[in-house]
């Protein structure tokens, strides 16, 4: 499985049966910052396990973004939860519409510790501490609009195709030369705000990072 | 999941692809089915100095979602600070066409719409930070 950082190797049978006799006592994810600049301090950040259920990380998340205090909140999973945070971030924006959106992808380091299953009669207990390194997601999601210059902003969708009017504008970028290196950041952004009036695409700041439209609920 | 005729994932094939893959050929669409190391390479090599990409895009579908990620990271952590990652995400419609194995004439396949989780990663070379 590609759950660990390092490209997948098959482990050798001598090593998997020597891991059968061991048992999981415990795991301890390394906590970090969340990657994001100028956060304000009671953000709400919502922690997605592999088991946790949507309904219920969705009941709290759209409760707590209700109120018009909260202006940001954070969903982080990391592991199996990937696929499940970024459920309940397009499940946000399509309720709530006109969200801003940063998203950061990293390694997260997982110390699990695991002992001998069976211990020998000498009462030895051997540790075993491992560290895995696993793909991990934190996805900001505000009501105020944010800076587009950010590795991985995400302006708000129109209800439009995204395909559609995304294709045209990839032909656009692919007209310049590839400079891509010239200007990393700028350049979606940068040549997009002055396309604004001509071309309808969901990377336009339209609405002003305001919610004026409702997205009806069809799922 | 035991349906009377194999369900068709129509939407993501015929509607996503064709606007954006031929395109650029800086699109690498991530499966389970290929092996990893072949699909890092060949990022990699699109990335490197024969790719002639300066920038290439990772989409990954459901469970390629977990690998799209890897292969980002992985590229970034080769790469030694000289790459970005700009990753997002939406939401794409998959249709399963059930067509009842009674009515082989014509008739309208029943349609059950599901949404898919999708993450788009832009992997760009920047200039290292001085």
């Amino acid at each position: 499985m590609a759950a660990k950082g390092v490209e997948s190797t098959t482990m050798t049978p001598v090593a998997q049966s020597r891991m059968e006799n061991f048992r999981k006592v415990k795991t301890s994810e390394q906590d970090s910052p969340l990657p994001f600049p100028d956060l304000p301090p009671g953000v709400v950040e919502m922690k997605v396990k592999e088991g946790s259920k949507i309904r219920n990380l969705m009941g709290f998340a759209m409760a707590r973004m209700e109120l018009k205090g909260t202006r940001q909140i954070v969903f982080s999973g990391c592991g199996r939860a990937v696929t499940k945070t970024i459920t309940c971030v397009e499940i946000m924006k399509r309720k709530l519409g006109g969200l801003h959106q940063v998203t950061k992808v990293h390694y997260k380091t997982l110390l699990e510790v695991w002992e001998n299953k069976d211990p020998q009669p000498d009462g030895q207990v051997e540790n075993l501490t491992v560290h895995k390194n696993v793909p991990s997601i934190c996805i900001l999601l505000s009501k105020d609009p944010l800076d587009p210059n950010e590795m991985g902003y995400q302006p708000p969708e129109s209800r439009d195709g995204l395909w559609a009017e995304e294709g045209g504008i990839e032909e656009d970028r692919l007209s310049s030369p590839p400079q891509g290196v010239k200007r990393p950041l700028t350049l979606p952004h940068g040549e997009l705000a002055n396309k604004k009036m001509q071309v309808q695409v969901p990377e336009s700041q339209r609405g002003l990072g305001t919610m004026d439209y409702m997205l009806d609920s069809h799922h | 999941m035991a349906e009377p005729a194999p369900p068709a994932e129509e939407l993501a094939l015929r509607r996503r692809l064709p606007p954006r893959l031929p395109r650029r050929p800086g699109d690498v669409y991530v499966n389970m089915q290929t092996d990893f190391r072949a699909q890092l390479s060949r990022c990699r090599k699109l990335l490197g100095p024969g790719g002639g990409c300066a920038e290439i895009w990772i989409h990954g579908l459901g469970l390629a979602i977990h690998r799209a990620i890897n292969i980002a990271l992985q590229l970034q952590a080769a790469g030694a600070g000289a790459l970005r990652l700009a990753p997002s995400t939406s939401t794409v419609e998959l249709a399963d066409g059930l067509e009842p194995p009674g009515h082989p004439d014509g008739r309208p396949p029943l349609a059950r719409a599901r949404n898919n989780s999708a993450i788009h990663i832009r992997v760009c070379r920047a200039p290292p930070t001085p």
